[in-house]
């Protein structure tokens, strides 16, 4: 029940922000339509901090517990925040040619982040190779704390680094700086990009645990 | 006055589209999976499915 009230909602939170982002927002005046990309790009990148988050916080709370819920919801954060790394790696790409003559570059932001994306993807990797379900899902915790920590240093690489990428366009010290009717229309596509974030994880765990109650 | 370029806003919005479609069908088949009975003994041998 509660999944499907997620899943709708997030097609209505989706349908909206789409329609703010490429109908309502104006147009940006130095990079002109292309920064419509933002409204994929930066909601994406937001997505997979919390998803990762949320694999730290499970994946401790599994080491501690040995909670086979911890696990499950670990393992489906992981899974989701894969995808929307990849989208925010994807998106990113396009948005750089028009605006940085470049698909991709190696500075840190866009390093840090492909490094993220390799990392949980070695975690998937590991829940798959190892056949003993309790071993895998603890080498995955560890794997899952050890990569969380490049979280932070994604964000932060824009000050700490000399790099090509922008700073970040909210979360960050002072006051926000974008025109009301585009951070709206960020901010309605922030809350959509989570709210299926939140449907996506609750429809991979149930679906792991019945996988678990039909292979025990 | 700078290029809109939709195309590449075009591309951007559309993998995103196929990458979060492409997820949600994969949950739907897992769904599916798990929800189709299992055959076993006599109605697995009848329907000639590998056990």
């Amino acid at each position: 029940m509660l999944t499907a009230v997620l899943g709708w909602l997030a097609a209505l939170a989706l349908a909206l922000g789409l329609v703010l982002g490429l109908l309502v927002a104006p147009r940006e005046i130095t990079q002109g339509n292309v920064q419509r990309i933002m409204y994929v790009h930066v909601p994406s990148v937001w997505v997979a901090y919390l998803a990762f988050g949320v694999v730290f916080v499970a994946s401790i709370a599994y080491l501690w517990k040995r909670a086979a819920g911890a696990d499950r919801v670990a393992h489906a954060s992981a899974e989701v925040g894969v995808v929307f790394t990849g989208i925010t790696i994807a998106s990113g790409a396009i948005w750089g040619k028009p605006t940085w003559g470049t698909w991709w570059t190696w500075d840190a932001r866009l390093t840090s982040v492909a490094i993220l994306f390799v990392m949980y993807v070695g975690y998937l990797l590991v829940r798959t190779m190892i056949d003993d379900p309790e071993r895998g899902a603890r080498y995955a915790a560890v794997l899952g704390i050890v990569a969380a920590l490049d979280v932070p240093l994604v964000h932060f690489s824009v000050y700490w680094w000399r790099t090509l990428h922008q700073p970040p366009s909210i979360v960050k010290p002072g006051p926000a700086t974008m025109p009301g009717v585009i951070l709206v229309a960020l901010l309605v596509n922030f809350v959509a990009f989570t709210i299926l974030y939140l449907y996506f994880v609750t429809k991979r765990v149930g679906l792991l645990r019945a996988q678990q109650e039909a292979t025990a | 006055m700078t290029a809109d370029h939709w195309g590449f806003v075009a591309a951007a919005y559309a993998i995103a589209a196929l990458a979060l479609g492409g997820y949600w069908r994969r949950l739907m088949h897992l769904e599916r999976d798990l929800k189709a009975p299992t055959l076993r003994g006599p109605a697995a041998r009848r329907s000639g499915m590998p056990r």
